[in-house]
């Protein structure tokens, strides 16, 4: 499918001005917390026709930013291994829309797990690789033109270069929100929440946490809701479906684990779940498999 | 994903197609309002960092309706949720927090805010796990057991109450149409950077 646009013929009437309405948040010689405060959206103001605005879905979701989940994988023991991530060459395999998006979701999760690991040499190459990838799917518009110098003026300060990540963060949602983009907005997730699993189950294979158990146990259960998202797209690309289908056995397998079809709502709540290492192996050994899948 | 919905011009007393605000038509004008609330949701997240944020777009109906936002956390983080209702201009909507989806039948209630209309209201992660120790204290347990409990998801469920329809002459086709009525609210959630030092 070229066309993680789907919809894109009842979006069209939305007049394309309002791509215009993103906003930039690097503006110079501001400190970082005023900005925040400080930033008003700009909106063009050319007359727009027969504007449709999209009632929300009865059921979304919002998971957490690819920063706090590479920061807990951190937290948990994950050892920083550049050869783990999806190599920055691999962009220019990405020729459909679906794959460029899935690994603008990819690479927006590698590119956190570079940051958290103070890897900003490495972190560089990510970047130029999601912002390479977001023009490539129409999304430019949330990289400020300065975002690479002001990455490369604050190399030596994390803190920095994760508000320059919490930004692009926030505009990527913001031009999601603004142009009613749900079909990229669930593609892109996939693609972050797969790489995000795949990292997990790295951190399991590597430390025996129960910690990260847990976490991989409702993230595995978001992966019900990105499944759905995945169904609802108009244009059915066979890829699409083979992703959706790779995420619903990830889930099914979860759920058929032995240990977990046993557990009350109580034991969930309580922090009582606990999966043998075979049945960890084998929900990890499909993880890897759809993430290898889905970056080649 | 969604219903696809055609804005009515106008949602109260103004019944011209064009607002006054720059030839805005009212939809492109609630979009941008809208999206002055999204900032001002994002700036209420200090001093937490920004984690997500989620718009709600809602068209009141002749029944009660419902729309669910599931929220996945990061286990053992902080977090501080921020809601601003300006969008909400036509009846008060209700609020309500659970640990389970609304398939659920013995979901628990953690949060509840009622006739929420205009402004901005904001609560942590620390007082929904505060709510989900009560409702287990009550239920006996120790204070060991209590102190396991894990919030790795919540979800945010919005009711939209019924409203009476108004109809409308569509003046192209002149047949009768029903106004479509809409709100917005903005939820912003944000994590507590010093728990990742």
């Amino acid at each position: 499918m070229d066309g993680v646009a789907i919809k894109m013929n009842t979006m069209k009437n939305i007049n394309v001005l309002l791509l215009g309405v993103v906003i930039f948040f690097f503006a110079c010689g501001k400190d970082e917390a005023s900005q925040h405060q400080d930033e008003t959206p700009v909106v063009d103001e050319q007359i727009t026709e027969n504007v449709i605005i999209e009632e929300s879905s009865d059921f979304a979701f919002a998971p957490p930013s690819p920063l706090e989940i590479a920061a807990f994988f951190k937290q948990a023991g994950l050892v920083y291994d550049q050869t783990i991530l999806n190599p920055v060459s691999n962009k220019d395999l990405y020729q459909t829309k679906l794959k460029k998006s899935l690994n603008f979701g990819v690479y927006a999760a590698d590119l956190a797990t570079c940051v958290v690991n103070d890897q900003i040499s490495d972190a560089k190459g990510y970047l130029e690789a999601t912002e390479y990838l977001a023009n490539e799917i129409g999304m430019s518009n949330i990289f400020e033109e300065t975002a690479m110098t002001k990455f490369k003026e604050n190399i030596s300060n994390t803190d920095s270069i994760i508000m320059i990540l919490t930004e692009i963060q926030m505009n990527t949602i913001e031009y999601i929100e603004l142009n009613g983009k749900d079909d990229l907005e669930v593609v892109y997730f996939a693609g972050a929440w797969i790489e995000g699993m795949y990292l997990g189950s790295l951190t399991i294979m590597e430390q025996d946490s129960g910690n990260v158990v847990q976490q991989l146990a409702s993230q595995i259960e978001f992966g019900n809701r990105i499944a759905t998202g995945l169904e609802v797209i108009e244009d059915q690309d066979p890829e699409i479906i083979y992703i959706r289908n790779g995420i619903l056995e990830i889930v099914n397998a979860y759920q058929n684990c032995e240990s977990i079809k046993n557990l009350t709502d109580e034991d969930v709540d309580l922090g009582r779940l606990q999966m043998t290492k075979a049945e960890l192996k084998e929900i990890s050994e499909l993880i890897v498999a759809l993430r290898n899948d889905m970056i080649e | 994903m969604g219903l696809l919905v055609s804005f009515a011009p106008d949602q109260k007393e103004d019944k011209k197609k064009k607002s006054s605000k720059g030839g805005m038509d009212a939809a492109s004008e609630f979009k941008s309002q809208v999206a002055g609330y999204r900032q001002a949701c994002k700036a209420a997240l200090k001093p937490f960092r920004y984690s997500f944020g989620r718009t709600t777009y809602f068209n009141y109906k002749p029944y009660n309706t419902m729309k669910e936002v599931e929220v996945a956390l990061i286990l053992n983080s902080d977090y501080k949720f921020t809601f601003n209702a300006d969008g909400v201009t036509v009846e008060p909507i209700q609020v309500s927090v659970y640990n389970k989806p609304a398939s659920y039948n013995n979901r628990i209630l953690i949060f509840e805010k009622k006739s929420v209309s205009g402004g901005s209201f904001e609560f942590t992660s620390e007082k929904l796990l505060e709510n989900m120790r009560n409702h287990y204290k009550e239920k006996g347990l120790s204070d060991y057991e209590l102190e396991k409990i894990l919030l790795s998801k919540v979800y945010v469920d919005y009711t939209i109450p019924a409203i009476d329809e108004e109809f409308e002459e569509d003046p192209d086709t002149g047949r009768r149409k029903v106004v479509v009525k809409r709100g917005a609210i903005v939820f912003a959630s944000g994590y507590e950077n010093l728990g990742y030092k």
